[in-house]
């Protein structure tokens, strides 16, 4: 899959990178997910709460993207702390308008508008 | 796990102001309450172009719970690294400012109003004494908290060195792990000029006392509005030097997480136990631990929390940016939220949620009935979504799992006030076992029944002395570590009828 989008990446064509990721705010450290998906890219790390001294849960580089930690959590009901982060390379102009429009707003709404993503 | 750093003291005097027997007292004292201490000092040079500086660092962990470790101590001073400077004289004040060994996060200064002029002071035609009003605004701009007081009138009226004066300041701020007594004791344990010495000491306390704002009057400012910055003052002067980090951040951590009332609630909730803490010989070591176990069981994880958390700008910039290594392409996040019933009743008061729990339960629906959603958070409706949730925060107070928050974290902490008067082991034990309590779902009443059933079969028995005092804190600790070694809870159940069988072999054989 990997070597398939590299050649589209150099084609110019449009492709969607997806990751998965944990919250280190949101994850308490249980390891639950662990325990029930025994993902290779799912490990764990130091907290970077002070206040927290059990390591959280982390996605580290190798993730695919398969989905599957994360929905084993979700079916689980283990924690909210999961998320998937696509990306899009070679992006068209709909891509980029859209995103531009949803930055915009959310920067008025108080939220994050991409101000330090470039 | 943060580690200990050791307390650091950097004191700038002049040439005859004792400032290496002041560095002997305190060396003294911190080594008598057992505490590993370090000192150095640096000549200054004559005609006041530098102060003779005196560097001390004590690590406030007695030794002997140490384990035969020592730790490693720095002999020099460190920019930024410095939690109190003290200067005998305002320009000397200034110079350890300019020297950059006083951070507005982290040192508390202590020094003299009174002035010793420099040579280039002295030497000019005219007026050349330095501004004594922009020395101060210097001064307490960049220290975090400044306590200045005229320790060479202090001096002179006590027929006492201006070092002991300084002494007596040093232990009026509380910023050492050694108290005022044990600094009086390494006065007289020295034997020289002791009365004139004890006179210059409680001089500078005194002054520093009267300076240092009393938490009575604060109490009685009750209805006054309270500050974020009023609260973190608070936490500076009210609670030992050992757990002041901890609780300023779990001061901040509260304040984000609902509002300063309720950072008000958890520094008060500390500073019922500094008595049972001090009662352990170390003072703030049982209270750092529970600063920390307080001000996560007080930020119990909710579907506010959560909202809060997914939203903030910070989260998105750290995805962006670590994750997808985003230049300027278009990204999105996606979040999975799949509350229950349970999730939905918890902001809603009591007299709504019990009913509906209780009509949940019967028709089998707990545990099993979930509302499954997808929220692409970087999407208009998501955001909105996710701000309607965490603007929910007003109505956490008043809904039934923060009431039953509250007492089951009031029945902990009395527990913990209870173990302390057995002894300072169990009572630390006791507070840990707060870790167990985390998560969401099934995690989180995994965590509640095992710490639970601890309670009931360990600590109570312990504090009834059904299990000797000896054993107890050993005990404790065994079945929190069990509890988290299967989610089955088979090594918690072994432990606990170990541990029952040992009592009641115990009561049998007496």
């Amino acid at each position: 899959m990997r070597a398939e989008d590299a050649g589209k990446l150099e084609r110019g064509e449009r492709v969607t990178r997806t990751r998965y990721g944990v919250d280190d705010e949101i994850c308490t450290g249980d390891h639950s997910c662990i325990r029930l998906s025994g993902c290779p890219s799912l490990t764990v790390k130091p907290s970077t709460d002070p206040l927290r001294s059990d390591p959280v849960a982390t996605v580290i580089e190798t993730c695919v993207g398969c989905g599957l930690c994360g929905e084993v959590a979700h079916a689980a009901v283990l924690c909210p702390s999961f998320y998937r982060a696509e990306i899009v390379r070679n992006a068209n102009w709909r891509d980029r308008a859209l995103f531009a429009l949803r930055q915009k707003v959310i920067g008025w709404l108080g939220g994050y508008g991409g101000e330090a993503a470039a | 796990m943060s580690a200990t750093r050791p307390i650091t003291l950097l004191i700038a005097a002049l040439g005859g102001e004792g400032g290496g027997v002041l560095t002997d007292w305190i060396v003294s004292a911190a080594a008598e309450a057992g505490y590993p201490v370090q000192s150095t000092s640096i000549p200054g040079v004559a005609q006041r172009t530098g102060a003779t500086t005196y560097y001390i660092e004590i690590f406030p962990v007695p030794a002997r719970e140490l384990g035969g470790k020592r730790p490693v101590l720095a002999l020099t001073p460190g920019v930024g690294d410095i939690d109190i400077a003290v200067a005998s004289e305002l320009l000397e004040a200034g110079r350890v400012v300019a020297s950059g060994f006083v951070t507005p996060e982290r040192t508390h200064l202590i020094g003299s109003l009174s002035r010793f002029y420099a040579m280039d002071e002295k030497i000019a035609m005219g007026d050349g004494r330095f501004d004594q009003d922009k020395l101060i605004k210097i001064v307490t701009d960049h220290a975090r908290e400044t306590l200045l007081i005229d320790m060479d009138a202090l001096a002179k009226e006590s027929g006492s060195i201006i070092n002991a004066v300084m002494l007596g300041a040093i232990a009026g701020s509380q910023r050492l792990p050694v108290t005022a007594e044990q600094l009086e004791a390494a006065i007289r344990a020295d034997g020289k000029s002791i009365d004139s010495n004890l006179r210059g000491f409680r001089a500078g306390l005194q002054a520093t006392r009267a300076k240092m704002p009393p938490a009575k009057q604060l109490e009685k400012k009750r209805n006054a509005p309270t500050t974020p910055e009023l609260l973190e003052h608070e936490v500076s002067y009210s609670l030992p030097a050992l757990t002041q980090p901890t609780a300023i951040e779990g001061v901040r951590r509260l304040i984000a997480y609902q509002d300063v009332a309720y950072a008000r609630l958890y520094l008060d909730r500390l500073r019922a136990l500094v008595d049972a803490d001090a009662a352990g010989g170390t003072p703030g070591r049982l209270l750092k631990e529970v600063a920390r176990q307080l001000a996560v069981r007080m930020s119990y994880e909710d579907v506010v929390r959560v909202a809060q958390a997914k939203i903030a700008p910070s989260r998105m910039r750290r995805i962006a940016r670590e994750e997808l290594r985003v230049k300027d392409e278009p990204f999105s996040v996606h979040d999975f939220l799949k509350p229950g019933i349970e999730e939905f009743s918890q902001l809603l008061p009591p007299f709504l949620a019990r009913p509906i729990l209780r009509y949940s339960e019967r028709k089998g629906w707990l545990g099993r009935v979930y509302f499954g959603m997808e929220i692409n958070s970087t999407s208009i409706g998501g955001y909105l979504r996710f701000l309607m949730l965490a603007k929910l925060r007003w109505l956490r107070p008043h809904g039934h799992r923060f009431k039953q928050e509250q007492a089951q974290i009031e029945s902990w902490l009395a527990l913990i006030a209870e173990a302390a008067r057995h002894s300072a082991e169990l009572a630390l034990e006791v507070a840990e076992c707060a870790r167990l309590i985390k998560g969401y779902g099934d995690t989180y009443a995994r965590g509640l029944a095992n710490y639970r059933s601890i309670e009931a079969r360990v600590i109570r028995p312990a504090l009834a002395d059904q299990i000797p005092l000896g054993r107890a804190a050993d005990a404790v600790a065994s079945a929190r570590t069990a509890a988290l070694v299967d989610p089955e809870g088979e090594s918690l159940a072994k432990c606990l009828s170990e541990i029952e069988g040992q009592a009641s072999f115990r009561i049998a054989a007496e």
